[in-house]
């Protein structure tokens, strides 16, 4: 793969654009909802030129880009002056998924993910409320520790093969081995991987909704396309471990979300558990790696439903019961559906998702593992539709004037089209 | 006409729409249209009309084994169809009447019609990734309307545990779609040599599917779900948790039974569980204290009885019995619900008695539907029952005995039911005038009565006005209830339509030495316990309702649950300690793997 080189520069033009304006534009935010908008569709219809994997990343960045960037006005933040600082880092963090995605060698790689990550961390610590920067700070720290992990990694590679380039395939010396397994735990932390995953549950419950489906998306799409190019280099018994890595993740987020009461710190588990469904499909061989990307797609474009539906909510914790009031119709029937496709209820698309990632984690994982996981995969439904039947009450309610419906439209779209003809994005995939 | 009966599931569709946009005033009457529409096609396919066909759109879901969009009609499908289509109506017309003043009568319509369409769909899927979207659409629905009133106690809970139950049936058809080999999925050719799972073969797939159809059908250990699931409006337990969606499990498993087949031992292992839940269904119906609990349980025992069917190798006796049990089954719910909202929703035997006199037209409905469940010759129950009775005195006659010994049960429970809802002493305030105090019935004191039922003394004075959109639908169900066995009579009317796709019916006739020993049970049973009740003055005692196991499952995983949750608890040094140890853990393990 190559970097989609245009693209990159839409997204970071835009962002420096924002940056350096960021004065006058601080009382304009039509503006400058405006100028990111343009360089994230700019992005996108630059990337048809691409063609590839690397054009179906930035078609998906940018249409995470778009959802959030819709949503920036109920973005609650901690200073409102901060707002085009906040629009700036969702363009970056968008610029770093793609290069953590698409870089040609290990190297760039490593500057994608810490792109991405320092960009998610300080979206994070935007947000409303002393918790968002406690949460962000922790964030931060573990980053830093899984950043060490990389390099290292990186470093012992380059001792093997004297090149920071993606080694070739075939008998790999121990110290490759060991430099790509640094790596790919690397990675794993940015996919929130258990037990890797503390600093990102914290993070991803304390974030502003707005930006908190922008931070989940985006990181997960980028470090599952970088494991899948990565991990088939450890060898097979390593593809084993990281599936069961993720089946381990799987069990542990999908208990402690039982234990949930408030709809963020569901959702913050519900990411995690997804994580490991991802890092399953990814140990699970060729057919398992495209169902990994096709994954995480489909679970970025949820995510971003989910999380438009609860933009502008505030930083108060929010109880199930609560939701339909403060929601209005459309966006409870949005949480609905979102909650629906995440807990694998069919024909959404996170149905087809994880139907998508059990037949190859049956060939190549075995029974066990796969029962386990389509175990923790139907049992999820107990918590995520737990608040649905309050939600459906809201459609008795008013609806709400709310700003940002533009992005719950485009999300819902997305996830509509998705639900319908999931074999085009399936078709788009080829690794 | 005919040829658009695969497209069923968006009958209501137009009803769903032009409810829940407003554009219709008074929901519910937009889909009354579409599910007469349901019934009539598929009436007229069954009558000689159709010719079987699939609607098929290929390349559908590229990464299943079959993901084509594959619908079929033949005549399984098309009498399932015309279940749904009948009851539906009259849950529809029945529901119009019973919901009038509730608030959310709008949204119980929406619901309704996703579950018709839903339903539609599970009958019409010709291969599992279509069945899975209608198996685990209905359940969904399911979950919603128990749920329904989510204001009241109790009720999400009991919806949660049908999503428990149902997850594990989901579970097992999601892996029964991902194991077969490329190719299969059809619901009529997993049989084929050629769909043999890799691993597990055969009895893997069996396994899978009496697992998924045990768990929507009620069996075994998965019963628990159902009489929790009375929480719902009565109408959603006459209609989903009584004739159509519950009976799905027996649908798959007759739709499937040359699979079956292939496994002698999961052939005897389905008649094991349907003849020990037929058992057990029918003792707990018995200790009810709440009428809608025992016929849920009833519910449990007659599925039990067809799933035992099965077994037997007799899938055309199980469908007959499910049609019959539709019809007898949705009747006496509905006739309950008539009891129910007179007494301005009063479920409790303990508050009910003498009501004969007052409601005539529930009375006789729910004879009709008792002596249709426990069989009584020439009825609709008697005609089906019988025909899984010979086929299990052709399989294995201690277990055909067993059912026979479980009519008694059935007719001891309905006439516990019947007897304590209609005669005997009058324990409902609303049926006598003068003071409440004389109402006081059983151990019940009037102090718990009253937080029983959340209503005044003055408004349970008198009974409830029962609007004639009640109990006209009780009417189409009780002569179905009384002539459907016919439909068999003579040799060849439902065989015709259902033997290629069941195989070679078996014999009905109008009554076998076993079926008049059965019938003399059951009419023994009602009878007795009717003494037994009038006798005894009528003392219902309240019945505590624990779950064993499910408890016991329920609440270690919230133990560990909340465990697993305490150990996220902000320490940042803690977190970077386990980080560390985790890179060094994973390290290891891929080094060493």
């Amino acid at each position: 793969m190559t970097l989609p080189l245009v693209p990159l520069i839409c997204l970071v033009a835009a962002a420096v654009l924002v940056v350096g304006l960021a004065e006058p534009l601080t009382k304009r935010p039509r503006t400058l909802t405006a100028i990111a908008l343009a360089g994230a569709v700019a992005a996108a219809l630059l990337a048809t030129n691409v063609g590839g994997t690397e054009a179906l990343v930035v078609y998906a960045v940018a249409a995470f880009l778009v959802v959030t960037l819709l949503l920036m006005p109920a973005f609650e933040l901690q200073y409102q002056q901060q707002r085009p600082e906040a629009v700036a880092l969702v363009l970056l963090a968008g610029a770093g998924a793609i290069v953590l995605a698409t870089g040609g060698d290990l190297l760039q790689l490593i500057i994608g993910m810490e792109t991405l990550s320092l960009s998610s961390a300080l979206l994070v610590a935007l947000g409303h409320g002393e918790a968002a920067a406690e949460a962000a700070f922790k964030y931060f720290v573990l980053a830093a520790v899984s950043l060490a992990s990389l390099v290292y990694g990186l470093g012992l590679i380059y001792l093997a093969t004297v090149s920071v380039n993606f080694p070739s395939a075939g008998a790999p010396s121990l110290l490759l081995t060991t430099g790509i397994v640094l790596m790919i735990t690397g990675f794993a932390f940015e996919l929130a991987l258990a037990p890797l995953h503390w600093g990102a549950l914290d993070a991803y419950t304390a974030a502003a909704p707005a930006a908190a489906g922008a931070v989940m998306a985006l990181s997960k799409l980028g470090a599952v396309v970088a494991i899948v190019r990565l991990a088939p280099l450890g060898g097979n018994s390593f593809l084993f471990v990281l599936a069961m890595v993720g089946l381990l993740t799987v069990v542990w987020a999908t208990l402690g979300a039982l234990a949930q009461r408030e709809i963020r710190r569901l959702l913050a588990y519900s990411a995690i558990a997804h994580a490991g469904f991802l890092a399953m499909a990814a140990g699970s061989g060729a057919a398992g790696r495209q169902a990994a990307v096709f994954y995480v797609i489909v679970y970025g474009s949820t995510a971003m439903l989910v999380f438009a539906a609860l933009a502008g909510l505030g930083p108060r914790p929010i109880a199930f019961g609560e939701l339909p009031a403060r929601l209005g119709v459309q966006r409870s029937l949005a949480l609905c559906f979102g909650l629906m496709s995440l807990a694998g209820i069919p024909p959404l698309p996170g149905f087809w998702a994880k139907l998508a990632l059990f037949g190859p984690a049956w060939q190549s994982l075995g029974p066990v593992p796969t029962m386990i996981g389509i175990a923790a995969a139907v049992a999820a439904a107990v918590y995520y539709l737990k608040p649905v039947p309050d939600l459906w009450n809201a459609l008795r309610l008013p609806s709400l004037r709310a700003t940002g419906n533009a992005g719950v439209v485009l999300a819902g779209v997305t996830v509509l089209a998705l639900t319908i003809v999931p074999g085009f994005l399936w078709a788009m995939i080829r690794l | 006409m005919t040829q658009v009966l695969p497209w069923a599931f968006l009958v209501t569709l137009p009803g769903l729409v032009l409810g829940s946009t407003g554009v219709i005033k008074k929901p519910g009457v937009a889909s009354i249209p579409g599910v007469l529409t349901l019934l009539g096609c598929a009436v007229a396919w069954l009558l000689g009309a159709g010719q079987p066909s699939t609607v098929e759109l290929g390349g559908w879901l590229p990464f299943l084994p079959d993901g084509r969009f594959l619908l079929r009609v033949d005549g399984l499908t098309a009498f399932m169809l015309a279940v749904l289509g009948l009851i539906s109506a009259c849950v529809y017309v029945y529901s119009l009447g019973y919901l009038e003043d509730d608030p959310g009568i709008r949204r119980f319509f929406a619901f309704l019609d996703v579950f018709v369409g839903a339903m539609a769909l599970l009958v019409t899927a010709g291969n599992l990734a279509v069945l899975l979207i209608g198996w685990t659409g209905v359940g969904m629905t399911s979950y919603f309307l128990i749920s329904f009133w989510r204001n009241r106690p109790g009720t999400l809970y009991a919806g949660l545990q049908a999503i428990a139950a149902n997850a594990v049936g989901d579970g097992a058809l999601i892996l029964a779609a991902v194991v077969v080999p490329s190719g299969c999925g059809d619901l009529t050719t997993l049989q084929n040599p050629a769909c043999t799972p890799g691993v597990g073969g055969v009895p893997l797939l069996a396994a899978l599917i009496i697992v998924a159809a045990s768990a929507k059908s009620a069996q075994g250990p998965l019963y628990f779900w159902l009489p929790s699931a009375m929480a719902g409006p009565t109408p959603i337990s006459a209609l989903i948790h009584a004739a159509t969606m519950v009976a799905a499990g027996v649908y798959l498993l007759a739709r499937t039974h040359a699979l079956l087949a292939l496994s002698p031992a999961a052939m005897a292992a389905t008649a094991a569980l349907g003849v020990a839940t037929a058992l057990f269904g029918g003792l707990m119906a018995l200790r009810q204290s709440n009428l809608k609990r025992g016929l849920a349980y009833s519910t449990v025992s007659q599925l039990g009885y067809m799933v035992a069917g099965i077994g037997f190798g007799a899938p055309f006796a199980a469908i007959l019995h499910l049609g019959s049990q539709a019809l007898f089954k949705a009747l006496l719910f509905l006739a309950a619900g008539v009891v129910i909202h007179a007494l301005a929703g009063e479920e409790e035997l303990a508050g009910m008695g003498a009501l004969a006199r007052a409601l005539p037209a529930a009375m006789l409905a729910f004879l009709i539907g008792s002596i249709s469940l426990f069989g009584l010759p020439l009825t609709a129950g008697a005609f089906s029952k019988d025909a899984i009775l010979d086929g299990g005195f052709a399989y294995s006659p201690p277990l055909a005995w067993a059912l026979v010994a479980g009519v008694l049960l059935s007719g001891l429970y309905m006439g516990r039911l019947f007897f304590a809802t209609f005669y005997g002493p009058a324990r409902a305030a609303g049926v006598i005038e003068g003071d409440p105090i004389e109402a006081r019935g059983g151990l019940v004191g009037i102090a718990e009565r009253e937080a029983l039922i959340g209503t005044t003394a003055a408004e349970r004075r008198h009974l409830h006005r029962v609007p004639p959109t009640l109990t006209w639908p009780l009417l189409p169900l009780a002569i179905g209830s009384l002539v459907f066995g016919f439909a068999e009579f003579p040799q060849g009317g439902l065989g015709h339509v259902l033997g290629p796709v069941l195989g070679p019916t078996e014999a009905v006739g109008l009554a076998s030495g076993p079926g008049l020993v059965a019938a003399f049970l059951g009419l023994l049973g009602f009878v007795l316990a009717g003494a037994y009740q009038l006798r005894r003055r009528g003392a219902i005692r309240p019945s505590a309702e624990g779950y064993g196991w499910v408890d016991w499952a329920s609440n270690a995983t919230t133990a560990l649950a909340g465990s697993f949750a305490a150990v996220q608890n902000g320490r940042t040094g803690r977190y970077v300690l386990a980080t560390v140890l985790s890179f060094a853990v994973i390290l290891i393990a891929g080094l060493k793997a």
